[in-house]
This record gives C-alpha cells, sequence and structure tokens, in this order.
C-alpha cells in the first residue's frame, strides 16, 4: 500500500488542502490497515527489468529469469509471461527470503494452459521433504505444500475450486502458527488442512531447507504430466513449468489473515479480465485459392516456435481452389493434416509399432505390448528424424515425401535389427491433384514383420505387429472432441454403396453397434469423420481391408500429441487447454511388399463437401481403374499404377501424337485421371476429349518433371464419366 | 548456413575436400602443380603446388577471397567468400605414405563407427582435405536463447582462368547499385546472389549501375508481390531465364536470371 500511497501522492497537486487532508486520511488508514501486507519479505512487481533480470523491490536483489520470457501488461504495470517450457525466476538460495514458522505467499496468475502436474509458482522445495511449494496443479488448483513431522511427511493444502484459463486470479497460501494451512482463490477460502489435525507437527517445517534456489515459474521436482498412460512415460519425468502470466509475487513472513488475503486481492483489479486467447493451428493458406505447394515455415505461438532451431522452408501447405488444404508441420511431427474451411484439422498415425526397448529381448516373446511404449512420429517432438520432401509441385499434381523414424520418446529405433543396426524406418508418398485426393503411399522398413495390426483381431502376444492407420482428428486448444465431431463421427461405405454410421455416446450396445455396421456394409473399404465443418475428411482403402470403429462412451481426448514437446507417448487430456488429438477407428490395410523387402499400403485421402456415397465413384475409379487403350502413338501402356492414382506411359520416341481410350463404365469410372507419360520431354501440350480441344487450365492440367532418365508429362484431367472417352495428346 | 549453437562460436564451417571413387587414387585426380590457386579480387594470386607433399604456408596474396583446386578434370571447384581471414589452413598434419594430399575413407560411403581413418589402398571410397579457409559471419543472434550465426560463400565448378572468377566476385561481393528503379523497391541480397525487390506495379525498370569494380555477373531479380505465373517481358542485353514461386499467402513471386556480364550500366524492363 505504501508504494501506492507514495504514486497517489505524487499525482496530486499538495497545495490544494482538501487534497491534503484526503492524502494524510488515506495514509493513516494504510497504516492501520496494511501493516502486515506493508512489510512482504520478497515482492516481485516486474514492473523493471533490464530485459535479464527483475528485481525484488523488498530487497533490492536481481534474479536471474532463466529461458525464453516477456513483459506485457499485467495486473498493476507490467507483468511476466513465461512460455511453459523454460521460463522461470531463480534466487539464489543464499540469498532467498527466509521464512519463519509461518508464512504468506500471494501472486496474480494468467494460466495459458494448466501445467502437466504441479508447477511452481513460487517454489523452494526439495526432494518433497524440505522446503515449500506454492503452485498450480494440472486441474488449475492451487495448492500449498511442506514437510511435516519427524519424518518430514510431505502434505499439501489443495483449493477446491479451480482457476479460470485465460484469465487474471489472485492466489494466495498462508501456514499459521496452529500449523493450519490455507489456500486462497480471488481473496476467498478455497481449502484448508490442519497439520495438527493429523498428529503432524511442524517439525520438518520448522527444519526448512535452506540449500534450495527459489523458482518462481517452475517446480524443482521432475514428474510425468498426471495422466500418463502408460509406465514408462509415467518413468519419464520433467520440469514442470508455468505457462501464462505471473504478476505482484509477494512472500510475507507471517500468516495473514482472511480479510487482509481479501483486502490484498481487492486491492488490484486488472484492466484487463482475460489478457490471454486459446493458441490457434497455423492458418498460414487458408486464403489461397490455387492448387499447388508452397514451402514455408508455419508460426504457432511466439512462445512455442522460439524454441525451434530451424530455418524457413521447413514445413509444406498444399492448397486447393476450395477453402481446405492439406499441410504438413512440424507441429504435428509432419503428419499429414487435411484441414478443413472452417478450421477443424485432421489427422492420422504414422506407422506404429508397441516392442521392448531392451534388444537383449528382441527375439522374445513379448507377454505386455505396453512394456516400453508407443514407437510412432509421435514421439519425435523434435522432429529430430521425421522431416519433409517436396518432390513433385507442378499444375497437374503435388508430391511429398515423409520420412520418419517411428520410435520412442527417447529417441531409440524400434526393432533394432542386430546384425546391421538399423531398425525400423518409414517413408510416406503423398500424391496429391487438385480435386483434393491424396495417395497415401507408405513404406516400412523392418526387420521384425508380423502382421498388419488391426483392432478388431488383436494378434496373439509373441506375433510382431505394425499398425498402419489410425483415425485422428485433432482438437484445438479451447476445444474438446465434442466441439470438433458430431456424436455420429464415423461413417463407412462399400463399393455398392451402403453406409452406416457410428454413433458414439449411444444407448446401443457398442458390440452391437459394431456389428451392424459390419452386417450392413459388408466388405466397407470407405470412411468419413463426421468433423463439424462443410468439407469432411474420407479414407478409401483397398478391398480387403478392414476399418475397425473404436466406437464407444465419450470421445478419446490425449495431448501428448500434436506440439506437445514432453517426452510422454500418452497423455490423457485433463482439460481442453492445449493442442489434442482423439482417436475413432484403426484400419488394417492390405500390405504389399515391396521391391526391397519393405512393407507397404496405399490408401486414397481426402475432403469433400459431399455424402459419403458420393465417394464410391472415386473408391471404384481407383480400385477398378478403367482400362485404357492405346490407339495411336509410340508409346507403351505400363498399366495403372495405384500408388500414384494414374496411368502410365512410356514415350518411345518423346513428345509424339497419342490417342488413348479410357473404357470408362459404371463398374469402372472415370473420376479425374491422371496420365504420366514417362520420357515425354518438355515440349508443351493440347488435348482434345473425344475431337473437342481442351482448355489447360480449366479442363485439364499438365505438369512437367526434370528426373535423370529425362523429362516426364504429368496430365490430370477434370473428367468424370461412366463411358468410353478418347484422349488426343500432341505435341505443340 | 547457418547453425545454432551454445557453444563457442569457433566452428569449421569450410573444408575442401575431394572425394575419390574406388579405384581413384588422390594423386590421379588432384593436380600436384598449382594444386591451390589464391586469388585477390586486385588480380593479385598465387599458385601451391603439392609436389612432394603439402606446402608450408598459404598466406599470399593477403588480400585474397578467392580459391581454385586444379583438378585433373577441365571444371575445377571453386570458393569464394567477401574476404578470406588469416592463414589458409592446409592439410598437412595426418600425411601417410599413400598419398601427396591427406587421404581417409571413414567418409564417405563406410558405415563403419569412425570419425578418422587413414587410406592405405584405393579399394574404398575415400576422400582428401586440402584446405580451410575462414570468412567472416554473415548474420548472428547472441541474445536469444536459440542462438545461431551464418556464413555465406560461392561455390561452383570453373573451367576457365582463375582470375576469370575476379568478375563473378566482385558482382557478388561489390554489386551494382539499380538506379532509376521504378515500380518497386529493393535491393541486393548477397545470400540469394540476387536482387531482391517488392513490386507494386505491372512493370518494373532499372539500370544496373555496373562499373569495373562493381561489374555485371549474370544477375538475378526476385520480384516479389509480382502476381503472375505467365512469362514476364523482359527487355535488355542478354538471355533471359525465368520462373515463378508461389507464396503462402497466393501471391506469384517472379525470378528473372540474365545472362549478361560486363563493367557498363545494363537498362531493364520487365513488364507483364
Amino acid at each position: 500500500m505504501a508504494h501506492k500511497y507514495r504514486e497517489f501522492k505524487s499525482s496530486v497537486n499538495i497545495s490544494n488542502q482538501k487534497f491534503t487532508s484526503l492524502i494524510i486520511l488515506f495514509f493513516l488508514i494504510g497504516i492501520f490497515t496494511c501493516k502486515a501486507q506493508d512489510n512482504p519479505l520478497g515482492w516481485w512487481t516486474f514492473d523493471s527489468n533490464d530485459q535479464k533480470t527483475v528485481i525484488d523491490k523488498v530487497s533490492g536483489v536481481s534474479d536471474t529469469i532463466n529461458g525464453n520470457f516477456w513483459f506485457t501488461d499485467g495486473v498493476s504495470g507490467k507483468c511476466l509471461k513465461l512460455d511453459g517450457y523454460t521460463t522461470h525466476i531463480l534466487r539464489p538460495a543464499e540469498k532467498a527470503p527466509v521464512l519463519g514458522k509461518t508464512f504468506t505467499i500471494e501472486a496474480w496468475i494468467a494460466p495459458q494452459t494448466y501445467p502437466w502436474n504441479w508447477t511452481g509458482i513460487v517454489d523452494r522445495e526439495n526432494n518433497h521433504k524440505e522446503g515449500f511449494f506454492f503452485g498450480l496443479n494440472a486441474e488449475g488448483k492451487v495448492g500449498l505444500g511442506i514437510a511435516v513431522g519427524e519424518d518430514r511427511k510431505w502434505v499439501m493444502c489443495i483449493s477446491g475450486g479451480k482457476l479460470e484459463l485465460l484469465k487474471w486470479s489472485h492466489i494466495a497460501a498462508t501456514l499459521d502458527q496452529n500449523g493450519e494451512m490455507t489456500v486462497y482463490i480471488n481473496g476467498k477460502k478455497s481449502g484448508n488442512l490442519s497439520t495438527g489435525k493429523y498428529g503432524w507437527d511442524l517439525t520438518g517445517w520448522t527444519k526448512p531447507n535452506n540449500g534450495t534456489d527459489l523458482w518462481i515459474g517452475r517446480s524443482h521436482s521432475k514428474m510425468s504430466p498426471q495422466g500418463t498412460e502408460r509406465e514408462p512415460s509415467q518413468k519419464t519425468l520433467s520440469y514442470m513449468n508455468f505457462d501464462g502470466l505471473i504478476d505482484e509475487v509477494k512472500i510475507y513472513d507471517k500468516s495473514l489473515e482472511p480479510e487482509e488475503i481479501n483486502r490484498e486481492y481487492k486491492q488490484l483489479k486488472p484492466k484487463i479480465a482475460q489478457p490471454l486467447k486459446y493458441r490457434k493451428f497455423p492458418l498460414a493458406g487458408a486464403e489461397r485459392r490455387t492448387f499447388g505447394a508452397i514451402n514455408t515455415t508455419l508460426k504457432y505461438d511466439e512462445t512455442w516456435d522460439k524454441l525451434w532451431r530451424i530455418g524457413d522452408y521447413s514445413d509444406i501447405v498444399v492448397t486447393f481452389n476450395k477453402p481446405i488444404r492439406i499441410v504438413f508441420w512440424h507441429g504435428t511431427s509432419y503428419g499429414a493434416c487435411y484441414v478443413t474451411e472452417n478450421e477443424k484439422w485432421m489427422g492420422d498415425q504414422s506407422l506404429e509399432s508397441n516392442e521392448w526397448m531392451d534388444d537383449q529381448k528382441f527375439d522374445s516373446i513379448n507377454p505386455l505390448p505396453d512394456k516400453w511404449g508407443c514407437a510412432e512420429h509421435m514421439s519425435d517432438k523434435r522432429c529430430l528424424y521425421s522431416h519433409v520432401k517436396l518432390v513433385e509441385n507442378n499444375p497437374a499434381r503435388v508430391i511429398v515425401k515423409w520420412r520418419y523414424n517411428p520410435g520412442y520418446i527417447t529417441y531409440e529405433q524400434a526393432h533394432v535389427d542386430k546384425l546391421t543396426g538399423w531398425g525400423d524406418w518409414a517413408e510416406e508418398y503423398f500424391v496429391i491433384y487438385p480435386d483434393a485426393v491424396a495417395v497415401r503411399h507408405q513404406v516400412l522398413w523392418t526387420s521384425r514383420w508380423g502382421v498388419v495390426a488391426n483392432t478388431a483381431n488383436w494378434p496373439a502376444p509373441g506375433v510382431p505387429w505394425h499398425q498402419f492407420q489410425e483415425t485422428i482428428f485433432f482438437n484445438q486448444p479451447g476445444t474438446k472432441p465434442e466441439d470438433n465431431v458430431d456424436s455420429g463421427a464415423l461413417s463407412i461405405a462399400n463399393t455398392i454403396g451402403n453406409s452406416f454410421t457410428y454413433q458414439w455416446n449411444s444407448k446401443v450396445p457398442y458390440a452391437q453397434m459394431k456389428k451392424d455396421g459390419i452386417d450392413k456394409v459388408p466388405g466397407a473399404n470407405i470412411q468419413m469423420t463426421n468433423l463439424k465443418s462443410e468439407y469432411k475428411p474420407f479414407i478409401i482403402f483397398e478391398p480387403g481391408s478392414t476399418i475397425d470403429p473404436w466406437v464407444g462412451y465419450g470421445f478419446p481426448h490425449w495431448n501428448h500429441w500434436p506440439v506437445a514437446q514432453i517426452p510422454s507417448d500418452g497423455r490423457v487430456a485433463v482439460a481442453a487447454d492445449r493442442p489434442g488429438h482423439t482417436s475413432l477407428s484403426c484400419g488394417a490395410p492390405i500390405s504389399h511388399v515391396g521391391a526391397d523387402g519393405t512393407h507397404e499400403a496405399v490408401m486414397l485421402y481426402g475432403l469433400i463437401n459431399k455424402p459419403i456415397d458420393s465417394l464410391v465413384p472415386l473408391e471404384r475409379s481407383w480400385n477398378k481403374a478403367p482400362e485404357l487403350k492405346i490407339m495411336k502413338g509410340p508409346v507403351i501402356n505400363n498399366g495403372y499404377d495405384k500408388f500414384q492414382r494414374a496411368f502410365i506411359l512410356k514415350c518411345e520416341n518423346g513428345s509424339s501424337k497419342t490417342d488413348i481410350q479410357l473404357m470408362g463404365s459404371k463398374e469402372s469410372p472415370i473420376v479425374n485421371p491422371a496420365f504420366v507419360l514417362k520420357g515425354w520431354g518438355d515440349k508443351k501440350v493440347a488435348i482434345l476429349i473425344n475431337g473437342k480441344k481442351c482448355e489447360e487450365g480449366i479442363n485439364y492440367r499438365a505438369g512437367y518433371e526434370n528426373h535423370i532418365e529425362g523429362t516426364d508429362l504429368v496430365l490430370w484431367f477434370d473428367l468424370n464419366s461412366e463411358k468410353v472417352e478418347t484422349i488426343s495428346i500432341n505435341p505443340k | 548456413m547457418q547453425l545454432w549453437t551454445n557453444g563457442e562460436r569457433n566452428h569449421e564451417w569450410q573444408e575442401s575436400m575431394v572425394i575419390f571413387g574406388p579405384d581413384q587414387h588422390p594423386e590421379n585426380i588432384i593436380e600436384r602443380t598449382r594444386t591451390i590457386t589464391m586469388l585477390a579480387e586486385d588480380g593479385n594470386y598465387k599458385s601451391y603446388d603439392w609436389l612432394s607433399g603439402p606446402p608450408d604456408n598459404v598466406d599470399t596474396p593477403g588480400n585474397s577471397n578467392i580459391q581454385l583446386i586444379n583438378l585433373t578434370g577441365d571444371y575445377d571447384p571453386f570458393t569464394i567468400a567477401t574476404k578470406f581471414i588469416g592463414k589458409t589452413r592446409v592439410y598437412a598434419g595426418e600425411m601417410t605414405s599413400y598419398a601427396a594430399f591427406c587421404t581417409w575413407n571413414h567418409w564417405p560411403i563406410a558405415q563403419m563407427p569412425s570419425d578418422g581413418r587413414y587410406a592405405s589402398y584405393p579399394d574404398r571410397t575415400s576422400h582428401s582435405s586440402i584446405s580451410n579457409v575462414y570468412f567472416p559471419i554473415y548474420k548472428e543472434d547472441t541474445t536469444s536463447n536459440k542462438p545461431s550465426y551464418e556464413k555465406i560463400m560461392l561455390e561452383g565448378m570453373w573451367n576457365k582462368k582463375a582470375t576469370d572468377l575476379i568478375p563473378l566476385s566482385k558482382s557478388w561481393t561489390h554489386a551494382p547499385n539499380l538506379i532509376n528503379l521504378k515500380g518497386a523497391e529493393g535491393s541486393y541480397d548477397a545470400s540469394q546472389r540476387a536482387y531482391v525487390l517488392k513490386v507494386s506495379g505491372n512493370s518494373v525498370s532499372f539500370t544496373i549501375n555496373a562499373s569495373t569494380q562493381s561489374p555485371i555477373y549474370n544477375p538475378c531479380f526476385v520480384l516479389r508481390n509480382w502476381g503472375a505465373k505467365e512469362d514476364a517481358k523482359v527487355s535488355c542485353k542478354g538471355n533471359v531465364r525465368q520462373g515463378t514461386v508461389r507464396d503462402t499467402y497466393g501471391s506469384y513471386t517472379k525470378v528473372i536470371f540474365i545472362e549478361n556480364e560486363g563493367t557498363e550500366p545494363l537498362e531493364v524492363s520487365i513488364s507483364k
């Protein structure tokens, strides 16, 4: 209060007698009512800084700010913005305030996210045996912790209420002479714990640790996130950092009374109650309405972006003449994202396995599939392995190559071959056409092949497996799964047009619903995720593949991926504060053996604003492609390549007049066909369909791609037909 | 080149390496006379031989910024920096009887975990290191928590005299200014070896104010905000190549490369 008085005094005209009297009155009231608050042991206002330190205005000590940080408008003057990864203020132990038997700590904070686990707002505890901890947990609750009793039992007083995300809250905690621990939120008691009630004395506390530094914004004890699923991640511990704003941190060597806490709360009123907004996935490219790929480095949030040691052109955005895009972003470890017109992001799983970490047990039967954890692209939080390359980018199509290691959160490889030292490695090719349909071609190198994982028919223990597909959509910060997807979240269809929609949170038993899906849609190989958007993501599998819905009560919601940097392979979201994801189903595609002994799969992905049964022609055009006949020209028909969704023609004499027929029919329709004329050269092309001249950019698109062997012509047609179509390809 | 590091800024940024396939001996690939030519933009140069081994010092001329390695083929690799700092380091400390050049075969191709293995036979792929040149930092970040620094240089292959590299070098280290610039604004970006201009209209015109000290050597222009993917009309002396780059927000950037050399001003006009 004293500093406020001085500020107030300096702002008035002291020659005015009325004001002078008023000031004296305020001063006397201040002395009478705020004596305790006027004498904190430490007080960090964050109003003055040299961009490296903050000053404790009581002691005058300059405290180092570690990590990345920003100053912004606070509750009073400026406040500190902490990144949730690195930021914390450090007061060396020898200069830390020495607390007596009783104390009070208070602060204003505005959480951007709740911490993964207990993070220190002010922390000076050591191994939960000494010192004190005042902080925030993963549910937004406030806690005070101290060690009590001869055996220094760690006890915590935790608030019943929780803080609102994004908004300023005043938090405080006291320990009185009776061992009564109390926590406050916005001036009101929110939790209480009497150490004496349980027979504990304050021996532990009365001998507080003096050898531990005082931290603001970070916990001394490393932890795994609350909600961590598997043992390996539970044992992988990290510092817990506060993500948000902190202001007006005070420490007192006495226990303030409830009315004093309330007065502290009321003394300052934030000008802006909610200074923060939820973070959003990158928007770059959303406004583009032309087909093509762009190399760029997508920005997410300054706190997160600042961690990455990457330069320009790290990501790829593919746009179309529709309000949708396909994004390969380091925030998702480069797994392809299909983004709708209203920024609903659909992803998918990489190739995934789950094996013993211990190479000594490589050949043994694995009785506990979860013994180590998941081996997948999600583990590569920093993209040490995962990256994308633009292979083709022309008016007719884009090809993106994604290489990654489906490994563990430790960056160890899965299934390491003892002879070669190589573990599992994967590459995926996305052949993307202007109609927003992408071929996903997966290639897996592994020394431990077993089966394609199918959650509906899981292999016996000891049988190696790899999962190729998992239907995953993202939940942006501030959204829950229900905000992003309908209750009827997944629809399936088959090649004859039967369809069925699986309902989550249904009264129908889920086993029955699964059976209904199988009965009503035999041989289902088309699926659509019913996001709350106009455009909906779909997948088309090869015949013989299976789709197993993970239908249940409520949607699962994890947030160890995307964006998260915490080493975890499974963390159930506690709140809708961070980017998260939800899985709806697992597909088991047909596996192919590649020429290099690889295990490969191919699927079509895309976004469409029509019902699922409208995908049947596309499915047939791909799974039962129409026959191609060469009518004229020195070309060899190398057939239809499902992995490219294109007919491959080899030009024997460079660019020459070539006439072909596509034998379209109802069973084998023509849907936006593509042709690769290998060795065509760089000559421009003129096209006729059924004798009619076509216009480039309207009826068809042409691209030229240089390869070691020569230049290929790539043609893509905006053409849908169930009859025979004659196409003339002529050099200009 | 950009390196993020919290360590000392004493990294090696360049090492002149010649790579050999199996059955290739270093002395069959690298000339032992005039093995390195160090050249300054004022025309002074000195060549160094590896007759019986590396030379003692490669420190002349003192203001050199161009290095040309003399291979037995027609084309030779060159390196150009804004300036070379200090003495050029010569690889001389790990000589064996195998060749007049230090030669190792732990890289390339080799999968053996080794960071240094002398070659004794031409049985494997191997490499010889000739020199390190040292040159200034181009950009750096010393204050943030992801400190980094950057360096730039020109590299290429050359089948002419060493002194013929001087115009190329000068055109980069002392790029001529653009005068009478209309329809755009911008300047030379050495890291792209290109003039990067932000276009404000349908046409751009300027004069490249070339001189003896700032010659023209195949200049390149990056026209941001150009807005059209069709070929531009380019009026100037010299052959023109052009391409289009699309940026994230839907704008087209035009890239124009002009094959032209000289020390006289060159007028250029570009329109849609």
